[in-house]
């Protein structure tokens, strides 16, 4: 098994890229370093972000490979981890105002697509996080939570050390809101820390800091945002769902607008396609 | 290590970028990436759309029904003055769908208010050469060129300084100018870090060169304008109990509207002013009257505070300080630090207690007036 970064030669390639080093450096995998040759990308450029990747795995005796393949980005992306047996692919997404019909980006296709290893899609604004991270966030709905992205927030928290922090958001209406009294309010959390309990146990095994905290808003990215702004977190996990073949006609999903105005470096993770 | 923690080499490989600045193929690469520099709700509002959504609420929509039925009873039964009730009922809903729409217009206006701190124009290195850009187009890594007068732009680190301070008042509050450096910090927090120049501030003397470590709403500036726009609005407890009354009044005479219709069936008058009777009772039952009344109520509250030196900007405001016995505030300890500090307690013998000792701190002494101090 092998964790793939895509690199482009661009800094937030090179930072998605160092994510997955963490990943890989804590799971005992080695890193792929994929590039597709594509005009838009310099060589030099992504020549010179492979070595700097290199230079910090050597810090950590990781073993690295080099991998350069040609033709169009995604497809050969998706055709390499079908041919090679990997785990988790992470690549960077850039800042999108709004949905370009017909004009998907790169990150965008392969959330399309039905890929065998998960996808962990990084949307960088502090090209520095990866320096030094110490708390990291995983919003949820409620208590939708998957063993999955769990154990993919727990990695990097335990590659970086970091604290971690599951913050559960439960949507309501403003009258319902105003209506809630405390046993209410006692009785919605306290079905949410129920259900979330065994993962606190599991951090705690593992000697991860871990804390729950729960918010009742109108709205759930809205409130994120918010809560992103009042704490210093360095890195936040989210996870997401696999883009429909009508995706560039759908309405925008919530967390296109989350992703879009983040202050903090934020991994979406997107579970592989299930073998049925 | 945080990056203002870092040596000035080691700071610009981290940031993938050199003194002289970046080349323009990384800078147009680098937009694409992260956008531009502008802070999210920089788009423009629909103030239309919104004053017309104030037309739709419960309470309007209770007196536009109310108004349409007057105007209905008008027209079976003229010159009994049902029109000019209608009429009476229409100017209560414009005026109070008014007057809210002013009250959100005017927060609207705070939130960019804030955004005026952000300069539109920014001195940059680029290539070894100074240019003057557009502050939307600064990305993470580009070398800023700060001078007296000037406004920071984005988060960034100093390379170099002189004499530099700056006026942190729109982050902290404070507004006596911070004097800035370019020694790597050896504070943990961003905000402390002297070496540190933050978008939405102002260069009061000196200069210095900084590389952008953050922009848009990743700046500390960023998080506090979506601080400032995400705040949600919940009912108070007199807007709950007045769309719990309106409720009740609405079920009863919809009740009694419908009562006396079927009594008027039963009558000699005929089903004509059976309907028209019902129609009248509802419209009479319906308390078109309350809110103009609330909103005089707290306007004349208001007023009369200000005559007392308390300025209310939000009338719901009035009802909230009516509710309130004690009030805590202190200039910067609970504002910018988020923390207070007892100094003296007075016993209900009347007593003194002084307390030492700062914020959160867990030393200090309290001592009694004209006895020894008894230490923690």
């Amino acid at each position: 098994m092998k964790v793939i970064a895509a690199i482009n030669g661009q800094v937030t390639s090179e930072v998605a890229a160092l994510y997955g080093l963490h990943f890989a450096r804590i799971h005992g995998l080695p890193l792929v370093l994929l590039h597709v040759v594509n005009p838009d990308d310099s060589i030099d450029s992504v020549e010179k972000s492979m070595a700097n990747i290199e230079e910090v795995a050597a810090e950590y005796e990781m073993a690295t490979e080099r991998v350069v393949l040609e033709g169009s980005p995604a497809e050969t992306v998706k055709r390499y981890l079908f041919e090679n047996k990997s785990e988790i692919l992470f690549c960077s997404t850039r800042y999108r105002q709004r949905k370009k019909f017909f004009n998907l980006s790169f990150s965008e296709k392969l959330r399309s697509m039905s890929l065998p290893v998960d996808l962990a899609e990084v949307r960088v604004v502090h090209v520095h996080s990866t320096l030094s991270t110490e708390r990291i966030v995983l919003p949820i709905k409620e208590n939708r939570m998957s063993v999955e992205k769990f154990t993919f927030f727990v990695s990097m928290a335990k590659a970086y050390k970091a604290g971690g922090e599951i913050y559960s958001v439960t949507v309501t209406s403003k009258k319902r809101r105003a209506s809630l009294n405390l046993g209410d309010t006692r009785r919605i959390l306290q079905k949410i820390d129920d259900r979330l309990s065994h993962y606190i146990y599991l951090a705690r095994l593992m000697n991860i800091p871990l804390r729950l905290k729960h918010s009742i808003t109108l709205n759930e990215i809205d409130q994120v945002l918010h809560h992103l702004s009042h704490n210093d977190f360095q890195l936040m996990i989210v996870g997401g769902e696999r883009l429909s073949a009508y995706a560039p006609f759908a309405k925008p999903k919530p967390i296109e607008r989350l992703q879009r105005y983040t202050p903090v470096n934020t991994i979406a993770f997107y579970l592989r396609e299930k073998v049925r | 290590m945080k990056i203002f923690m870092q040596e000035k080499a080691a700071l610009l490989h981290s940031l993938k970028t050199s003194e002289s600045g970046l080349a323009a193929s990384q800078v147009a690469r680098r937009q694409q990436e992260f956008g531009p520099n502008v802070l999210e709700g920089e788009k423009k509002k629909n103030y239309l759309l919104a004053y017309l959504k104030e037309y739709v609420q419960f309470f309007a929509i209770l007196l536009e029904v109310a108004a349409v039925l007057s105007f209905v009873a008008d027209r079976f039964a003229p010159n009994q003055g049902n029109d000019i009730l209608a009429y009476a009922i229409l100017g209560a809903v414009i005026i109070n769908a008014t007057f809210t729409f002013w009250q959100e217009y005017r927060a609207d206006k705070a939130m960019e208010a804030l955004l005026k701190l952000m300069p539109t124009m920014v001195n940059v290195r680029r290539e070894g050469a100074t240019a003057t850009i557009d502050s939307k187009e600064l990305v993470p890594g580009d070398v800023m060129v700060l001078d007296e007068g000037d406004k920071v732009a984005a988060d960034g680190i100093l390379l170099e300084s002189s004499s530099l301070y700056l006026n942190l008042s729109s982050l902290n509050g404070e507004s006596a100018p911070a004097s800035r450096n370019s020694e790597p910090s050896k504070q943990a927090n961003s905000l402390s870090a002297k070496n540190m120049v933050f978008a939405g501030t102002t260069v009061i003397s000196g200069s210095g060169i900084a590389v952008v470590s953050a922009i848009a709403n990743a700046t500390e500036f960023g998080k506090i304008a979506s601080l400032t726009k995400n705040v949600q609005k919940s009912l108070t407890p007199m807007q709950r109990e007045i769309i719990r009354i309106t409720r009740i009044l609405t079920v009863i005479a919809l009740i009694m509207g419908m009562v006396f219709f079927v009594l008027g069936l039963f009558s000699a008058k005929g089903p004509l002013m059976a309907s028209i009777f019902a129609l009248s009772l509802i419209v009479a039952n319906v308390p078109e009257g309350l809110l103009p009344t609330i909103t005089l109520s707290l306007s004349l509250a208001s007023q009369r505070m200000a005559k007392r030196n308390a300025l209310i900007k939000n009338l719901d405001s009035v009802e909230t300080l009516g509710s309130a016995s004690v009030i805590c505030t202190d200039k910067t300890g609970t504002l910018t630090r988020n923390e207070m500090t007892l100094r003296s307690v007075w016993l209900t013998g009347g007593e003194l207690v002084s307390i030492t000792g700062e914020g959160y701190r867990e030393a200090g002494e309290f001592s009694f007036a004209q006895e020894s101090a008894t230490p923690v």
